[in-house]
């Protein structure tokens, strides 16, 4: 290498760095990638050019069937494929890095033999490894969020056993690779077996942890290309693959303290969790159908409960789950003793009240409004329908503002893309430290599509998926609108206790496009 | 070049790229994380070298189809994932 492709390098490494701290403002982002953009341009024609390999016409076919294929990609994708489309090309470029490593590997194209073959050998096996972990991982992660495979965490017998066969495989044929260099089997046999590792590693990882998956996996590309750089010495390519690593790393870290769950519980523990949820969940749902069921009935339990089943169910429960459940029978038998004691002369008047306050009536007094979107309000494309209301709201003086939980939707920032597109301008969309202290002093909150991320269980049901994370704050809002389209749990697969406080929530269930369309019109 | 400096590069950069975007709001994380996606493409660069010396110095078929197939990869990469993060930009700024 000579000292000015080495300054060159340096120089464009440094214009990736500028590209992307200019992408921390909004202002100066767009301006940022088309720097990062431009730096690899040029560092695509610089090696053109140094490594003397002008006349070589099939890089040349190859550049514009991958640039024509990408382009239309990128033109034809919708905002809410947004995160398969970057999981797919995460993991294109994770193959291609895993292809360079073949290719280093073989010794195919080399000027000439390796000063440190060692080296060379290990770094080349290493970003096989890499880049088809990246590259099948990112195919299954792609291929969940797109709904083409089953979203759901999938494990198989012997999950872990496999998993941990395949890893000690592929190290030892990065170990056997690095010794014997030049040998296409040993390479075939890295790619396939490493390959496997990143299906079992991926596949058994579910939607709801899907966004860290995909951060994960970006940096992991990064991590390809930079060893890949390292196998056939070149500093552009280690320097830009080491920023794109570092980035996805924190990105994932951010992510998982968002969701307050370790990067090992995810990856090996997410299944495992959710299992032993499972039929204590279904022994809560039996019991709680058993107590709506008072509510028709005048008794509790009449001769058709069967009791053996409901012991059954009863035993599947935790201690304190069972204490639970007593709990809410007690409940609702003294509300149904109170209720009974006032008599009949009180329905009318509970009546009266709500017919009183409608959401339209609620929205119609209200000064200080916080909508909380979520990934329904993007699967009902409900987002210009949200903008017609928070229009007519600030019409009528009202002050509206977004709260945006940091894993609402399918990948960090996701959700900020969706409303930006349905030109709801950024300045209105606050982070969750930014605007939680002030649903106890707003009017009204408005939520579309979203649960787990304002489900206050977060911070009392221990033992459940989301216990511990953090959540909207919006259960201190006085009036609460929810427009879900059904009040079955969210994703996390935990009640929302919101939904049956018994003033201020208004629930208007069905499509989200639809109920707020018709809200945004009774407002007056 | 001396491995020990090619793994040193690496880790400075680790650490740069770790400070830039601890900067940046979550506002942006999308973008970035597309933007970073069509950076992890620059493998393009590796991957055109190598085809094209493997072509001139005749390493024989293979070295070609995988040479040629990863380039394309890595140039859907680079182009779908800067043509996307553009696209996405720009509607931030739509209003200005």
């Amino acid at each position: 290498m000579n000292w000015y492709q080495l300054v060159l390098s340096i120089l464009l490494s440094l214009a990736v760095i500028g590209g992307i701290s200019m992408m921390s403002k909004v202002k100066t982002a767009v301006k940022g990638n088309l720097l990062s953009a431009l730096a690899m341009l040029v560092g695509v024609v610089a090696t053109i050019a140094f490594s003397g390999v002008l006349s070589a016409w099939t890089i040349y076919v190859a550049i514009i069937i991958g640039a024509l294929i990408g382009s239309l990609m990128a033109r034809k994708a919708q905002m809410i494929q947004m995160p398969q489309l970057v999981a797919l090309f995460n993991g294109l470029g994770g193959g291609a890095s895993a292809l360079v490593g073949v290719m280093t590997y073989m010794e195919w194209g080399m000027t000439q033999a390796p000063e440190y073959p060692v080296f060379v050998n290990f770094t080349a096996m290493l970003a096989i490894a890499v880049g088809m972990i990246t590259l099948i991982g990112s195919l299954v992660a792609a291929g969940k969020l797109a709904r083409i495979i089953d979203g759901r965490p999938k494990v198989y017998p012997a999950h872990s056993l496999w998993t941990m066969c395949l890893l000690l495989l592929s190290v030892a044929g990065i170990v056997v690779g690095t010794i014997y260099g030049g040998n296409i089997w040993i390479a075939l046999a890295t790619v396939l077996l490493t390959g496997c590792f990143g299906f079992m590693f991926a596949i058994r990882v579910g939607g709801a942890d899907m966004p860290i998956t995909i951060s994960l996996l970006n940096s992991l590309s990064g991590v390809a290309g930079a060893i890949a750089g390292m196998a056939i010495s070149d500093i552009f390519l280690v320097a830009v693959g080491g920023i794109v690593g570092a980035s996805g790393l924190l990105l994932t870290q951010i992510m998982c303290r968002a969701m307050n769950r370790s990067l090992m519980s995810i990856l090996l523990g997410g299944a495992v969790k959710k299992k032993t949820v499972a039929p204590s969940q279904k022994a809560k749902t039996a019991v709680a159908a058993q107590v709506s069921s008072t509510r028709d009935g005048a008794t509790i339990f009449d001769e058709n409960t069967d009791f053996e089943k409901l012991l059954e169910q009863l035993n599947d429960m935790e201690v304190k789950q069972l204490l639970d459940a007593i709990e809410a029978l007690t409940k609702e038998v003294a509300g149904l003793r109170e209720q009974l004691a006032q008599g009949v002369t009180a329905a009318p008047a509970v009546a009266n009240t709500k017919e009183e306050k409608t959401p339209a009536s609620v929205l119609s007094k209200a000064k200080d409004v916080i909508i909380v979107p979520g990934y329904g309000m993007a699967l009902a494309q409900a987002q210009h329908a949200v903008k017609q209301l928070a229009d007519k709201l600030e019409y009528r003086g009202a002050n509206v503002r977004f709260a945006i939980h940091p894993v609402a939707g399918r990948m960090p920032g996701h959700m900020n893309v969706l409303l930006a597109e349905a030109d709801i301008p950024y300045e209105k969309l606050y982070e969750m430290q930014a605007i939680n202290d002030d649903f106890k002093n707003t009017d009204a909150v408005v939520v579309i599509g979203a649960n787990d991320v304002l489900n206050p269980a977060a911070n009392t049901a221990e033992g459940t998926p989301i216990y511990g994370m953090p959540v909207l704050a919006v259960a201190d809002a006085p009036e609460v609108i929810v427009c879900n389209f059904d009040l079955k749990p969210g994703y996390a697969g935990v009640e929302n206790p919101l939904y049956k406080r018994e003033k201020g929530v208004y629930l208007c269930l069905g499509d989200a496009k639809e109920t707020l369309m018709k809200l945004t019109n009774e407002i007056q | 070049m001396h491995p020990l400096i090619l793994v040193a590069v690496f880790v400075v950069c680790t650490v740069v790229g770790y400070f830039i975007i601890s900067n940046v709001p979550s506002l942006l994380h999308t973008p970035l994380m597309s933007g970073m996606n069509a950076l992890s493409g620059v493998t393009i660069v590796g991957a055109i070298a190598s085809t094209g010396i493997a072509y001139l110095s005749d390493d024989g078929l293979w070295a070609q189809v995988f040479g040629v197939l990863a380039i394309i990869l890595a140039a859907i990469n680079v182009f779908g994932g800067f043509g996307i993060t553009h696209r996405m930009l720009r509607m931030f700024n739509k209003k200005k």
